[in-house]
C-alpha cells in the first residue's frame, strides 16, 4: 500500500468508530437504533432551526444593502466558531486515544496518525462550516446573482475552511499538552490553561468588536471589515468572491498550509509528548494520615468531582455555561448595561423590565452547564464498580446530579444577585431572579442524569464521544437552547410583569426534579446495560 | 448441613432471542467453599458472575447471596459481596489510597477497620509504597492487587471473581490463594472462574463446569473427577456434551 494513502485507512476506522455508525450498522440492538433515529431526528430539528436564524441573518445583511458582505462574513463566523469548539475539544483525540499503542504499532508514520485523528475533527468542523455556509450562501446568490465562478469559490470556501481554524485550535492545545505533559496534575493545569484560553479570545473578540471603524463608506464595506478583523482570512474570501481568483487560492492555499504546517511540525514530537503523557508520574510517598472516612454520598460526589477535574475535555465541555455565565457576570459588574440601557431607551422603561430580561438571558447559560449529561458514560470500562457498589441507584444518580448543581447554582445566583442590584430589584424580583435559576439548574442536572441513564455510551474509545457525541448532550444543548430562548422572548413582551414566567419556570423546574427524583428512588439498583458478548449481525460480504 | 452463601436457582440469560448465554443453572456454595467455575471461552461464565454481583440485570430465574434475592434486594447482597472482573479497570484518575477511601466509604467500613486491613493488604501485596500514586500510573499486576484490596476492605461474606490469577505474579497470586483460605476458614465463600485447571484442581473443593450456557457437571470435586485429573474430567465432559 502506497504510504500516502494509509492515512485515509487510519482516517476510516477511526471515522466509523467517532460516530458509532458501524457498530449500529451491525447490531442487533433494536433500541440502540430507535435512540439513533431519535438522534438523527434531533439533529435535523437543530439543523433545519440554524438554517432557519441562518437566512434570516442573511436576510436582513441583504435587507440592509450588505449582501455583497455575506460570503466574508459567513467564513469569518463559522471558522471562529469552528476554532472556539475545537479549543474546547482539546487535543483528547490526538493524545488520549485508548489505540494509541495499537495504532502506533503499525508501520504508519506519525504524520498519517495525525492526519488520521485530526480527519474526525475535520468531519464535524466541515459539517458545521456548511450548515453556516450554504443557507447564508443561498442568500447571496439570490441578492447577487449566481455564476459558475461562484458556486467554484463557494465550494471552495466550504471545504477549505475548517483546516486553518482546526489546525490553530489544535496547535494550541498540543502546545497546552506538551508543557503540561510532565506535571502530576496534568489534566487540571491543562483544563485551567485551557479556561484562560477561553477568556482570554473573548477578551480578545470583545476588543475586536468595539474596534471596528464606523467610518467605512457603506454598509457592505462596514460588515466585511468587521469580519476581516475579526478573521483576516475572510478578506481573501471578500475579495475572491469580487473576482480576483488569486484570493480564493491564497485562501486554499493558507488553510492547506495551516493544517501542512502543524501535522509536520507535530508529528517528530508526538510520540514523546504520548509517552510523556503515558508515563508514570512521581509517585507520591503513602502516609497513613491519607486514610480518611467519610459518607458514602460525599465518597460519590468527591469521586465525580476528581473525575470531571480529571479530564479537561469533560471540565471544558461541562462547566462552559457556568464559564460564560461568570464572564458575563463580570462584564455586567464592569459595564452596568441595564443602567445603559435605561438611558438610552426614549419611553423610559423602568430598569427592573431589564431586570426580568437579563434574569431570563443568565438560565441560557446556566441551563449549558450539565456535567451530569455524561456522568455515567464517563464511568466507561469502570462501570463495573458503580454498578457493584451496595448502594441504591438513587444515591449513586444524585451524586452525579449535585456535581452539574454545585457549579452551575452558585455562579447563576452571583449573575441573579448582580442584576438585582443593577435593576434596583423590588422582593418580587428578588424572589424570581434567585428561584427561577436555582430551580432550573437543580432540573437540569437531574434530567441530564436522567437521559445518560436512558442514553449512556460507555464503550468509548476517546472521552470527547462520551461528552460531546452523545444524545443526552445533544438534547440538553438544543433543547435548554429552545427552552430558555423561548423564556427570553417572553420576558421580553411580559416588561415589568416579568416576574409572572420566571416564577412558572421556576415551578415547572420544581416539578421536573420531583418527578425525577421519583424516579431516581424507584430505581433499586444501576446494571451495566451492555452485554459482555453483544450479538452482532454477521456482515453481507467479507470483502 | 451448610450455610448456603450463594444460591443460583434456575438462572437463564438471553442477548437475543436465538441464543442463551445461560441455561437453567442451579448451583450452591456454600461457607467455606472455594468454588471453581470451568468452562470454555463464551460458556456463560462472565455472564453468570455478573448476575450474581448485581452488575447485570436478569429475569429468568433467582440468585439469593445470603438469604436475600439479587433482583429485590440488590443493595443488601452487594453489601456482604466482593467482585474483581477479569480486567478490574480502576478509576486512574484516583490515587490507590483515594480509591481504597472511596471503597471503604460506600462499604461503611469504620476508621480502624479500614487502616488495619488497608496495611494488612498493602503489605501482603506489597504495593503499600505505591498507594500514593496515581492508578494510570499502576501495571496490570498492580491494579489487580488494588481491585482485591478493595474487595477485602469491607470482609465479604461472598467473594466473586473472575480469572483472578491472570496478570498477578508469582508470589501475589500465592498470596490471594492464601486470603481465600482465611477467608473461607471465618466462614465466607470463594467463588470464581478461571481457565486454569491446576489452580482449580488444587485450591477448590467444589467445581461446576458449564458449557454452551448449561451446567454439565458440578459438585465435590473429588466427586467429579474421581480418579482421573480435572483436565482428561473436563475434556471428557466437553465432549460428551458436543452437540
Amino acid at each position: 500500500m502506497k504510504a500516502k494513502a494509509k492515512w485515509l485507512v487510519l482516517a476510516r476506522v477511526q471515522l466509523m468508530g467517532a460516530f458509532g455508525l458501524n457498530k449500529l450498522k451491525y447490531s442487533d440492538d433494536l433500541r440502540a437504533k430507535k435512540r439513533a433515529g431519535g438522534a438523527i431526528a434531533l439533529i435535523a430539528f437543530a439543523v433545519i432551526l440554524l438554517a432557519f436564524y441562518d437566512v434570516m441573518i442573511a436576510l436582513a445583511f441583504a435587507a440592509q444593502g450588505a449582501a455583497g458582505s455575506i460570503p466574508a462574513f459567513a467564513v469569518a463566523i463559522a471558522s471562529l466558531v469552528s476554532f472556539i469548539f475545537s479549543l474546547i475539544r482539546g487535543c483528547s483525540m490526538l493524545f488520549a486515544a485508548k489505540d494509541h499503542d495499537a495504532v502506533m504499532s503499525l508501520p504508519v508514520t506519525k504524520a498519517a496518525v495525525i492526519a488520521s485523528r485530526l480527519a474526525v475533527s475535520y468531519i464535524v468542523d466541515f459539517a458545521f462550516v456548511l450548515l453556516v455556509c450554504a443557507p447564508a450562501f443561498i442568500v447571496y446568490f439570490v441578492a447577487t446573482g449566481f455564476t459558475f465562478y461562484k458556486l467554484i469559490a463557494m465550494l471552495a470556501a466550504v471545504v477549505f475552511s475548517p483546516l486553518l481554524p482546526l489546525a490553530a485550535a489544535t496547535a494550541i492545545g498540543t502546545a497546552i499538552t506538551a508543557l503540561t505533559a510532565r506535571f502530576r496534575y496534568k489534566n487540571l493545569l491543562q483544563s485551567l490553561l485551557g479556561i484562560l484560553f477561553f477568556i482570554a479570545i473573548f477578551a480578545v473578540s470583545f476588543a475586536v468588536s468595539f474596534g471596528a471603524n464606523s467610518q467605512e463608506p457603506d454598509m457592505n464595506a462596514l460588515a466585511e471589515a468587521i469580519a476581516g478583523k475579526a478573521y483576516p482570512p475572510a478578506m481573501l474570501v471578500s475579495w475572491a468572491f469580487a473576482g480576483k481568483i488569486w484570493a480564493l487560492f491564497a485562501f486554499i492555499g493558507a488553510n492547506i498550509a495551516a493544517a501542512a504546517v502543524f501535522i509536520a511540525v507535530t508529528a517528530p514530537f508526538y510520540a514523546k509528548i504520548c509517552t510523556r503523557l503515558a508515563a508514570k508520574s512521581a509517585g507520591v510517598a503513602f502516609k497513613e494520615k491519607q486514610i480518611r472516612k467519610s459518607g458514602a454520598f460525599g465518597a460519590l460526589f468527591k469521586k465525580e468531582i476528581k473525575r470531571l477535574f480529571s479530564s479537561s475535555v469533560y471540565l471544558m465541555n461541562s462547566i462552559g455555561g457556568a464559564l460564560l455565565l461568570l464572564i458575563a457576570a463580570i462584564a455586567m459588574l464592569i459595564f452596568d448595561p441595564i443602567k445603559l440601557l435605561s438611558g438610552l431607551t426614549e419611553e423610559g422603561i423602568p430598569p427592573q423590565a431589564f431586570g426580568y430580561i437579563f434574569g431570563a438571558a443568565g438560565l441560557i447559560f446556566a441551563g449549558m452547564t450539565f456535567p451530569s449529561a455524561s456522568s455515567l458514560s464517563m464511568e466507561g470500562k469502570s462501570r463495573w464498580i458503580m454498578c457493584s457498589l451496595p448502594l441504591p441507584a438513587k444515591t449513586i444518580l444524585l451524586a452525579k446530579t449535585a456535581v452539574g448543581f454545585v457549579f452551575s447554582a452558585p455562579v447563576a445566583l452571583i449573575f441573579s444577585v448582580i442584576v438585582c442590584v443593577q435593576a434596583h430589584a423590588g422582593p418580587l424580583m428578588w424572589a424570581a431572579l434567585i428561584a427561577a435559576p436555582v430551580a432550573y439548574c437543580a432540573f437540569i442536572s437531574m434530567f441530564g442524569t436522567f437521559l445518560n441513564y436512558k442514553f449512556p455510551k460507555y464503550d468509548w474509545q476517546n472521552e470527547m464521544s462520551a461528552v460531546k457525541n452523545s444524545v443526552p448532550v445533544l438534547i440538553l444543548s438544543f433543547g435548554g437552547m429552545v427552552l430558555t430562548m423561548g423564556m427570553l422572548a417572553i420576558t421580553l413582551f411580559a416588561g415589568a410583569y416579568g416576574f409572572i414566567p420566571l416564577f412558572v419556570f421556576a415551578a415547572l423546574s420544581v416539578a421536573g426534579c420531583a418527578a425525577l427524583h421519583a424516579f431516581f428512588f424507584k430505581k433499586v439498583s444501576l446494571y451495566d446495560g451492555a452485554p459482555s458478548a453483544p450479538e452482532t449481525k454477521a456482515p453481507k460480504r467479507l470483502y | 448441613m451448610q450455610d448456603a452463601i450463594l444460591r443460583i436457582e434456575n438462572f437463564s440469560k438471553s442477548y437475543s432471542k436465538n441464543k442463551r448465554a445461560v441455561d437453567g443453572l442451579s448451583l450452591e456454595v456454600c461457607a467455606g467453599d472455594i468454588y471453581g467455575f470451568i468452562g470454555q471461552n463464551g460458556a456463560g461464565k462472565t455472564t453468570t458472575l455478573r448476575a450474581v454481583t448485581g452488575v447485570m440485570d436478569f429475569t429468568e430465574g433467582e440468585i439469593y447471596v445470603c438469604g436475600n434475592s439479587v433482583r429485590a434486594d440488590p443493595v443488601a447482597c452487594k453489601s456482604v459481596t466482593a467482585y474483581i472482573p477479569d480486567n478490574p479497570d480502576l478509576y486512574e484518575f484516583l490515587t490507590g489510597i483515594q480509591y481504597l477511601n472511596y471503597i471503604a466509604d460506600v462499604f461503611a467500613v469504620s476508621d480502624q477497620d479500614r487502616r488495619a486491613r488497608i496495611e494488612k493488604y498493602a503489605d501482603m501485596f506489597r504495593i503499600r509504597g505505591d498507594l500514593g500514586s496515581l492508578i494510570g500510573s499502576y501495571s496490570h499486576g498492580m491494579k489487580q492487587k488494588l481491585a482485591v484490596i478493595g474487595a477485602l476492605l469491607h470482609e465479604p461474606k461472598l467473594f466473586v471473581l473472575d480469572e483472578p490469577f491472570v496478570g498477578l505474579d508469582p508470589e501475589a497470586a500465592f498470596r490471594l490463594k492464601e486470603v481465600f483460605k482465611e477467608l473461607c476458614a471465618r466462614g465466607a465463600a470463594i467463588f470464581f472462574s478461571t481457565h486454569v485447571l491446576d489452580v482449580a484442581e488444587k485450591l477448590c473443593n467444589k467445581i461446576a463446569i458449564i458449557k454452551g450456557g448449561k451446567l454439565v457437571a458440578g459438585g465435590d470435586i473429588d466427586r467429579v473427577r474421581g480418579d482421573e485429573s480435572l483436565e482428561s474430567v473436563f475434556l471428557e465432559v466437553l465432549e460428551k456434551n458436543e452437540g
